[in-house]
């Protein structure tokens, strides 16, 4: 049993271990100067190269893990087939049954960087938590709520949650404002105002589309007003001037807002 | 020696008395080109205040700024006189007669502080033209659009020509500011208006065009301003009382700049300095103004006439091109949003920005100050907030990393 041990495994002396603790250390600096460096450029940029790099994070820690794992691997592991066959197999054996849900994380987490269901700067939901990803960990992603709180979600979610994403990995971001009005008004003029109203907004991306959307309900007319601000970061500023702007100018045009809802919302996204 | 400005005179004798200004299609406006070095330069100093604060010059000036001294105005206005807008005018005439437009409405837009607006007046008078005056800011908002409706329907009946300067004063970015300005273009485009010409800023006619329908064919421009006419343009713009010849050196690298004298075209500074401007006459001709510096006269009298005294070189006179001056302000997504509201509308009072801008009044009116000494902007005497000539090229790449709206200039 020794004999096959030490015919698995290198002889560890002072020189393997010194390479392997420099292996280690380089590439946990190479992460840490990345996870660092990067989202202070990429905060000082706006638009896609500001999306850009956030993306490049995660992509360039996985690179240096890959790199660095297939660099120690030879110093402990005699670089035989057999060898790799039995110590990687039995490594994932013990990770399938002791360490699932981790290693499953750990798996999703490469697949994560793969597919970029999100990436640094997006916008998502995942079970009902809506934030901004502020980083893509090996394991898990954080996000920051609007309500200024960090969530760490684990990869695992890609399996089997769905996850929206806002922006996608772009700037622009759809942002919705509502008003309900009293049902007997010139909808046009309504439409008319409420465009104006985005036109007119700091925030607007002027080349997006900007949509009206009315629809009848039986306690009055709710329009959406749908728009895109310049970067997705003022959506919450943006969608608030929309509201605020347009409830003004509804009013200065002597329209009536519907009173109360006697209906339950239908599913918002209907429309 | 005294310099003084010679009475009832523009320019050399000998010289051009004018550049050889140019009306063209909006579309056909050339923006100069920077030269490689140059532009390669300003790359890397951006990178630099990247990633620090300051930045030192990498080698000794031919002429350290601290050793030279800034120039009164009555010599810097014999050194760097206004800009006389009659050969533009007599070019604006020509280019509506060649295209029909005399009998309609033309448009000319230009950048903020070109001149375009001091050459449509001056057109304005030497086509007898009556000016007519936009509506009171606050006159467009009240009641629905009442106010700007009653200016509209007290247009001039009659045949003669007429010049509305400033079409970015007949709107606001606001839900109720935009009724005016459509009704106006679609009248002027319908013939309704009578013959006249609608002078536009260039950042609220790229504004307009995505939300009203101004006529972006036919709107014409004056040309920009190359390296080489920048160079003609500063020559004719020395009026000093004195034969001897002038000089402008560079300080930083001693190199000649621009010979009153010569015929040069002003080589990689002026060509430098006309993309930096965006071949915007008015402001090359403000940062050259700003630039300027003598030698120190240890002699100078009270008075300070005889400033460039000490500044003789030889036979000449030399006057030094000290370093152009840089913006220092705090990227931040309220003070950009201000700006760039003062740019839609060729500014604003302060009261009005905070009626524009999702910012309480209080905070526009602190920013205001704050940039008002940083020098990027500087309230004029009608009371509008404006971005100062200086700071023009530093607040618009600032807008320009927030993803704002930009002209097309």
């Amino acid at each position: 049993m020794d004999q096959t041990l030490s015919r698995l495994f290198s002889d560890l002396d002072t020189g393997v271990l010194l390479d392997l603790g420099i292996i280690v250390a380089v590439a946990a600096a190479l992460i840490l100067s990345t996870q660092k460096i990067l989202p202070w450029l990429a905060n000082r940029l706006r638009g896609r190269r500001r999306y850009l790099l956030l993306a490049l994070v995660p992509l360039l820690r996985l690179s240096i893990v890959v790199v660095a794992f297939l660099l120690m691997v030879p110093k402990v592991i005699e670089p035989s087939f057999q060898n790799m066959v039995a110590v990687l197999g039995s490594l994932g054996l013990a990770l399938g049954f002791a360490l699932k849900d981790y290693a499953s994380s750990l798996v999703a987490g490469v697949v994560a960087v793969g597919e970029a269901p999100y990436r640094n700067g997006d916008w998502v939901d995942i079970d009902g938590i809506y934030g901004e990803v502020t980083h893509v960990g090996m394991r898990a992603l954080r996000l920051v709520t609007p309500d200024d709180n960090l969530v760490t979600i684990p990869h695992l979610k890609l399996w089997t949650g769905s996850i929206s994403n806002a922006n996608n990995g772009g700037p622009q971001l759809q942002c919705t404002a509502d008003f309900h009005l009293h049902p007997a008004h010139d909808a046009a003029r309504v439409r008319a105002a409420l465009e104006d109203v985005a036109l007119t907004s700091p925030y607007l991306a002027l080349e997006q589309p900007i949509a009206v959307v009315a629809q009848e309900q039986p306690w009055g007319t709710r329009y959406r007003l749908r728009a895109y601000p310049i970067d997705a970061r003022q959506q919450f500023r943006f969608a608030t001037d929309l509201t605020v702007r347009g409830k003004a100018e509804l009013l200065r045009l002597g329209l009536a807002f519907a009173a109360a809802s006697t209906a339950p919302d239908p599913d918002p996204r209907a429309t | 020696m005294m310099i003084m400005q010679k009475p009832g005179s523009n320019a050399r004798d000998g010289q051009p008395k004018a550049p050889p200004w140019q009306i063209v299609p909006l579309a056909d406006y050339n923006l100069p080109s920077t030269p490689a070095a140059s532009a390669a330069r300003a790359r890397w100093m951006s990178l630099r205040r990247l990633f620090a604060h300051r930045s030192e010059p990498v080698a000794p000036p031919a002429r350290a700024e601290a050793d030279l001294r800034g120039l009164p105005e009555p010599v810097l206005d014999a050194l760097v006189a206004p800009v006389d807008w009659s050969a533009g005018a007599e070019a604006l005439q020509q280019q509506r007669a060649h295209d029909g437009g005399g009998d309609g409405v033309s448009f000319v837009v230009g950048p903020p502080r070109s001149g375009h607006d001091a050459l449509l007046r001056r057109w304005a008078r030497a086509c007898d033209a009556r000016v007519i005056l936009p509506p009171e800011a606050h006159a467009m908002l009240a009641d629905g659009w009442a106010g700007g409706r009653a200016w509209l329907d007290a247009w001039p009946r009659d045949d003669r020509l007429w010049l509305l300067p400033r079409l970015e004063h007949c709107w606001l970015r606001h839900a109720a500011g935009l009724a005016l300005v459509r009704e106006l273009l679609e009248r002027a485009q319908l013939g309704r208006l009578g013959r006249g010409v609608i002078g536009c800023d260039s950042w609220a006619w790229a504004y307009l065009r995505r939300v009203a329908a101004p006529p972006t064919q036919s709107a014409l421009t004056l040309q920009g301003c190359d390296g080489p006419r920048l160079a003609a343009l500063f020559r004719t713009l020395v009026v000093l009382d004195d034969a001897r010849p002038v000089r402008f050196r560079n300080a930083q690298t001693g190199k000649l700049v621009l010979a009153v004298d010569g015929d040069d075209d002003g080589g990689t500074e002026l060509q430098y300095l006309a993309a930096r401007s965006r071949g915007n006459a008015g402001l090359a001709r403000a940062l050259w103004r700003r630039r300027l510096r003598a030698e120190p006269d240890p002699a100078e009298d009270a008075s300070g006439a005889d400033a460039a005294a000490a500044a003789e070189d030889g036979a000449g006179i030399t006057l030094w091109l000290a370093a152009a001056p840089a913006l220092s302000t705090e990227p931040d997504e309220a003070t950009a949003l201000m700006l760039h509201a003062l740019l839609l509308h060729n500014g604003l009072s302060g009261p009005l920005l905070a009626e524009l801008l999702p910012l309480p009044p209080y905070r526009v009116q602190r920013r205001l100050l704050r940039l008002a000494a940083l020098g990027a902007i500087a309230a004029g005497a009608d009371g509008r907030w404006r971005v100062h000539a200086l700071a023009y090229a530093d607040v618009r790449d600032l807008l320009r990393t927030q993803g704002l709206l930009l002209d097309d200039f």
